[in-house]
């Protein structure tokens, strides 16, 4: 399997993954196009045998972390949010409705770190070692990471009006 | 505590092996906060993979595949084939429903797979039709079999999927276990659950 074949074997879980660090489809797929150009333009550079979903992770959140770092990008994915948001409010038909846009508007205000390990671990599913892997950190530190992210999302999500998880 | 927690989570993500999960489950079984941390994460796991549920239609992905170099783009091509839908590792979920697992029917001649049909019919249609906190039962005809299912908490996803979290008690034989899941509907009357926590630890 070529790299070519790798890459489009792990576009769907990369495109999840970029919605939860981004908070929109639109710009998790923006920044998945920019971690396929920065693949096929550094191919050379990953290792035939070592974890291929490493790599491509690795690269999305790298990409991610740089483009983060500008309030821009920051003001854009929390204006996304709130559109969301507005447009899901005349779709409350149940009681006791609580919308999972709530959720990733939790999740949006967590740190980028946090946010990171819970898309790897709890959606993604991924090993502690693995996302090791991918986010360059000791097990350890994914270990500790899980256990404040979860607590900052819980805390979130019970801030929210009428919530309780 | 923060020690515990930190265990909790590490059983809930199944990077314990037998032994240490065993000490879990008797460290959680014998604390009631520490049970109610377990349920909290393993719910909060639940609505993590509902809410970033990805689209079953297939996706539009010529918007990712537009910038990609035209020499190296060959690949690309299976792209609008790709489904984003793709079986969840939803690895806590996993570990939750194995100790679900661990109640047993008493065989009596009783064909328990008509018992367990039964008792997940009943679920999606009381997760179906029941408002919150109304309840629905079914019982076999020699109530030696019963469950009693309550939907609790309604949520509703991006792409327009509707969850529910549901408690259900289950009778079996005079064995009673109950249990909380969460569960989001594909389609009218099938409700699959996403995550599921079993009393396990408070049963007597």
């Amino acid at each position: 399997m070529d790299i070519q074949d790798k890459i489009v074997e792990v576009l769907p879980r990369l495109r999840r993954f970029a919605y939860g660090l981004t908070g929109s489809v639109e710009r998790g797929d923006d920044l998945v196009q920019s971690a396929c150009v920065r693949a096929i333009e550094k191919s050379n550079q990953w290792q035939v045998g070592t974890k291929f979903d490493s790599w491509m992770f690795r690269i999305t959140k790298n990409i991610f972390t740089d483009a983060w770092r500008t309030e821009k990008v920051k003001d854009r994915v929390l204006d996304q949010i709130q559109q969301e948001s507005e447009s899901s409010s005349n779709h409350d038909q149940l009681e006791n409705y609580v919308s999972l846009h709530e959720v990733r508007e939790s999740m949006s205000k967590l740190s980028e770190e946090h946010r990171a390990i819970l898309m790897l671990i709890c959606v993604e599913g991924y090993s502690y070692q693995e996302a090791s892997e991918m986010l360059n950190i000791p097990v350890g530190t994914v270990a500790s990471r899980v256990v404040r992210a979860r607590s900052a999302l819980l805390v979130e999500i019970n801030v929210l009006p009428g919530n309780g998880v | 505590m923060e020690q515990q927690k930190k265990l909790i989570n590490l059983y809930i993500d199944g990077e314990l092996g037998t032994l240490e999960a065993q000490e879990v489950e008797g460290m959680i079984a014998s604390d009631s906060d520490l049970q109610q941390y377990f349920k909290d994460i393993t719910r909060l796991n639940g609505l993590l993979n509902s809410a970033y549920e990805l689209p079953k239609n297939k996706a539009n992905t010529s918007h990712i595949t537009a910038a990609i170099p035209k020499q190296k783009s060959g690949f690309l091509k299976g792209f609008s084939d790709i489904n984003w839908m793709q079986p969840m590792a939803l690895a806590a979920s996993v570990a939750a429903v194995m100790v679900v697992n661990n109640y047993m029917f008493n065989t009596n001649g009783i064909d328990l797979s008509i018992i367990e049909k039964h008792i997940t019919m009943t679920r999606y249609d009381a997760l179906e039709n029941k408002l919150s906190n109304e309840s629905l039962s079914w019982n076999d005809s020699s109530d030696q079999y019963s469950v009693v299912v309550t939907p609790t908490k309604t949520y509703k996803a991006g792409n327009g999927v509707f969850c529910r979290e549901y408690k259900e008690v289950i009778n079996s034989n005079g064995e009673i276990t109950s249990r909380e899941g969460l569960a989001c509907r594909e389609k009218k009357n099938y409700w699959p659950s996403k995550a599921v926590v079993s009393d396990l630890f408070n049963q007597g």
